[in-house]
Parts: structure tokens; sequence; C-alpha cells
């Protein structure tokens, strides 16, 4: 560890990163070294923007967007509905010090663009961050953003209960969407399964384990099926059989089985 | 480039031509005594083009409708010579070219190119993407995040492509997406190393025909290494960029950072999943993607794209599997 200090200065950059935004940037405080012990909690979490709270001064997002940042060691990624953006992240006292901020190259519609410019703006600001628990508050002149540790703003949910709408259809590392007009879902209650694939009424029993899943023969009626849905909806039968894997990461359901093929599911509120 | 060598001499003598005009009795060229003609630039007026106002004058001129108006100023060829070709005056001699230390966007059209725009949460988005060719001749390569807005989100609707969009007219129609895939390191993690899409086709178009039937495709190239020359194509729309023009950047690719591609190119937001194109043709607007526009950092003159391994042939290989006949 080699921390670089002035007066009350504490900047910490990988060396390969240090190098990179000094001649990029023109940035040349970088030592080398990791995050001191204890300097920041904010390392490693994401967080997403808190619904529109009553605090006076908090930034009103565009209708259907929040804000999320994650920090990852000297990064941190930030997102307001339209580019992905990054840049390198460092910690100054109660100061957050973003840098080189960079994004994906979509266009969007003005007040989206507008939306990523000022994330951008106030990411710049050297804003003050103060973390209680889940709640992060960046502030800048007037701005204030509260954001809430996504863990907390979105826990994980039950398998049993909600309705799973199907998001996703996996094949190894390759995903594909559903196809247009099928509304594809699954529900877990009492030992059975019940859905549709878009084309087929799903029922059968499904009998939780320990992170597995295990389908007996669903019962399917089979409706009307248009041919573009057709290979959709024998996917989604092919997985319900046997043995399957599923994880749940906050409203994600992740069904997968051995052969990699499986299914993105997401619960509806 | 052909058709941007073609639009600049245009131009060029359109304003020669113009600017010229009224004042060519007190504006004669000054022959120096080694054969080179130099003159001084005059606006409409007649006033020398050497000063900031009065090259505002000039770009002042330059109204839309007149750059529309604009006759396409084909230069008269001479009959051949009736004395006879002239006698050569010695070996022949060559002075090589120069690109651009660094990479700058211009202006070029490949109609097996185009826009993508896409509903997002919140509101629309607007992409590049390109026809890309396989057996059933229904897929258009683009960028990621340009389907899928990434880890915690879900996919983008209404994805519709415009093969050849310029300034407003889609000249073959539009294609509507049935189906889109990603790599799942991007829907579950947002990984910049693949942020890549393909998506799938409806028959569409003026033909309501596949859209590779329609508009051709580009060819595929993946493990090429890091450093190959390429052509990106895209339609930024920031920044300066309109939006409804097609611009292509070129140059030698290198390995910016993770396993991805970096290229010097100044286009902006927009641009997203245009294509890197090996030995592109401006003859046919063809070549072999190698990576689509992904990201910038913080400079503003060079981009990134996915670096094409085998990951992009699975997922071609998926979604042509996942694609009717």
């Amino acid at each position: 560890m080699n921390v670089v200090s002035a007066g009350m200065t504490i900047r910490w950059w990988h060396f390969l990163t240090a190098m990179t935004a000094m001649s990029i940037a023109g940035c040349g405080q970088g030592g080398a070294a990791a995050p001191p012990p204890g300097a920041a909690d904010i390392w490693g979490r994401t967080f997403v923007s808190a619904p529109a709270a009553a605090d006076q001064g908090s930034r009103q997002l565009v209708e259907g967007t929040s804000v999320r940042l994650g920090f990852k060691p000297d990064t941190v990624t930030a997102e307001a509905g339209c580019n992905h953006l990054s840049g390198r992240a460092a910690v100054d006292g109660d100061r957050l010090v973003v840098t080189d901020v960079g994004g994906t190259m979509m266009a969007c519609s003005a007040e989206l663009m507008e939306q990523d410019t000022w994330l951008t703006d106030f990411l710049q600001q050297r804003p003050t961050w103060q973390l209680d628990g889940d709640t992060l508050v960046l502030s800048a002149g007037t701005t204030r953003l509260r954001l809430i540790d996504i863990r907390s703003a979105v826990p994980d949910r039950p398998l049993t209960g909600p309705r799973w709408s199907v998001q996703s259809l996996i094949d190894g590392e390759a995903a594909a969407s559903v196809p247009a007009g099928a509304d594809a879902h699954l529900t877990f209650r009492d030992g059975r399964v019940t859905g549709s694939t878009g084309c087929t009424d799903v029922d059968g029993a499904a009998s939780i384990g320990d992170g597995a899943i295990i389908f007996s023969r669903p019962a399917g009626r089979k409706q009307d099926c248009p041919p573009e849905l057709e290979a959709f909806d024998r996917a989604v039968l092919g997985l319900l059989k046997g043995k399957v894997a599923y994880r749940i990461t906050g409203d994600r359901l992740t069904l997968t089985r051995a052969d990699g093929d499986g299914l993105d599911l997401r619960a509806e509120p | 480039m052909r058709s941007i060598v073609r639009s600049v001499t245009v131009a060029g003598v359109g304003l020669a031509l113009i600017l010229a005009g009224g004042v060519a009795a007190q504006a004669q060229p000054s022959a120096a005594a080694s054969g080179n003609v130099s003159t001084v630039a005059r606006t409409a007026g007649g006033k020398a083009v050497n000063t900031p106002a009065a090259i505002a004058e000039v770009e002042a001129y330059w109204t839309p409708e007149r750059m529309a108006a604009a006759v396409d100023l084909d230069l008269k060829v001479t009959d051949s010579d009736p004395a006879g070709a002239p006698a050569p005056q010695g070996k022949p001699g060559s002075i090589a070219p120069a690109p651009p230390a660094r990479g700058l966007a211009a202006l070029n059209q490949s109609v097996t190119v185009g826009k993508v725009y896409v509903s997002v949460p919140g509101g629309t988005g607007q992409c590049s993407a390109s026809a890309l060719n396989s057996g059933k001749r229904r897929l258009v390569i683009t960028a990621g995040h340009c389907v899928h807005a990434g880890a915690g989100g879900g996919w983008y609707s209404n994805f519709i492509f415009v093969p050849g969009f310029r300034q407003g007219v889609s000249p073959v129609g539009n294609f509507v997406a049935g189906n889109l895939t990603a790599r799942t390191a991007w829907i579950n993690n947002s990984s910049g190393d693949e942020d890549i899409a393909i998506a799938i086709m409806n028959n569409g178009g003026i033909y309501g025909a596949k859209v590779v039937d329609t508009v051709g495709g580009m060819g595929l190239r993946w493990n090429w290494g890091y450093s190959v020359a390429v052509t990106i194509l895209g339609y930024p729309a920031a920044g300066g960029f309109p939006g409804d023009l097609q611009y292509f950047c070129q140059g030698t690719t290198w390995n910016g950072h993770g396993q991805q591609v970096r290229a010097w190119c100044n286009m902006t937001q927009g641009s997203s999943g245009g294509p890197w194109l090996q030995e592109y043709n401006d003859q046919n607007g063809l070549g072999y993607t190698n990576s689509v526009v992904s990201h910038r950092h913080g400079d503003a003159s060079q981009m990134d794209g996915p670096y094409f391994d085998n990951d992009v042939k699975s997922l071609f290989d998926f979604a042509e599997g996942l694609s009717p006949a």
C-alpha cells in the first residue's frame, strides 16, 4: 500500500490505472494501492435511487427511470436511464472524486440525454458522500441524490408466491428475449407449478429442495400457437422437466438445467 | 472513400465558383515562377476570406437551403487532344497520402448499415446496426446495450431497424425485430467485453422480404486478433453530429482494456452498435463485422468495442438457431 497524502487528502489507484489516468487525463497524483481498510463501505456495492422521496432538494428523475451507481475498486458505474456511464472513482475525505467519465454511445430522448449529462456533471462535482447503513446520500451544490443499497431496495423474493414472468431464454452464455406476443409466466405454490408458456397452460408438481426444483411432467393444455412462438413454447416446456437448479437475486429468478439451458424470470410486483 | 471524395470535390468547386464569381477581374490568380497557382478565396461580396468575420459570412451564406439547392457540377472533360498525348517527362513519381493523426468521423453510406430505434423505460433510444449474413438471412447485429438495459434491467421493446436511413428518408423501409439475443455477460453484468446483440428480424422493407435479401448482409470475423484495420460506420447524434447521416471512421484497432478493441473515432451517442468492418468495400457497402461500437472513456476521440472471439460466433449460432426459416 502506498497512500499518497497531502494534508487530509488520501488517493489511491491501482498502478496500471494510475498510469492510464496520467497518460489520458493528465492526472498525476496517483500512488499504487488498494483502498485503505475502513475508508469507505461503498466499494463492492450497488445503490439505486430511492423512490421519489419527499426530500427537499432531491433530484426529480424522468418518470420510469432511476439512478444506479455501482462501486468497484477505483471505478464507478452509473446509469440514469440511457447510457451506461463509468469513470474512475476515489474517496477524498467526505468527497467522492470521479474523473475520466465515459459511457456507452446510445442516443436517447432529450430528457434522458439531459439526465445522463446531469449525472455525469453531478458525479464530477466532487459530491460529498454520507453512508448510513444502506442509505447513501450524495450532495453537490443544491442537489442531493439519495440512494439505497440494491439488496435493501430490491430484497430477495421468495420462490413461492409471486407470479414470475419469463424474461429470457438462456442457452449457456447466450440469452434471448421472449418473442413479442408471448406472455409466459410461472407461479409456485403448494408443491405445484402453474402458469403458461404463452401457448401451453402449465400445471404440474414442483418439489422445491435446496437450490433445486424437481418438476414432474407438467400437464400441458396446448392452445393455438402462432408459428413464431412454437420454438419458444418447446424451449420453456423443455425446462420444466426433472431437476432444475434455481437461484434468486432480488426480483430475479434463474432456472438452470445441468446442460446450461435455462430461463430468466422476474417477480411481478 | 469514393463518396467522400466526390462530395468534397463538388462542394469545393461550387464554393470556388460562387465565391469567385463577381470578382474575377480584380482577383486574378498569381502565377509564381514554379508554375504553381494560388488565389485568395473571396466571399460573394468580393471580400477576401482571411478574417474570422469573413469566414463567418461564408458559413452563414451556406444555409441548409442553399446547400440543398447547390447544383451538381460535373466538370466537362475535353475530347482527346488532337495533337496526341505528350511524351512522359520521366520516371513515374509517387508521394504517399497521409491519414490524419487522429481518427475523424466523416460521411459515408452503406445501405446494409442503418439506424435502430428502441423503446426504453422513460423514453426512446437510438443506435446503429448492420444486417448480418446467415443461412436464414434475418439477422441484424448491434450492441448489447441497444437491446437490454444490462444488470438489473430488462429487454428493450419496439426494436426497429432502418437500413440506409438518411436525413429522414428510409430508402428501403423498416424491419421490426421478432426476437432479441445477447450474451448473459451483458444482461447479468453489463460487461463491456460482451456488449453484443443480434436481433432476429421479421419480414419487412419495401419488398416485404427478409432483411439480408433486401439490403445484403455483412460478413462476420472472429478470433482475428486485436490489431486489425477497420472501417467503423454509425449514426452519431450528439455533440454536433446530426444523427440522420451515416459517418465512418477508419483506422487500426488495438487492445484498449479487457477483451476489447479500441480505435481512434470521435463518433458520439447514436453510434452504438455500428459495425467495425474489416475489408470494407465502399463500392458495395459490405465488409466483415469484427466488432460493434460499445462505449468510450474520458477521451472522446477514442472508442471501444467488444473483441470478437468465440463468444460472438456462439451468439450468432444461437440467434440463427432461434430464427424462423
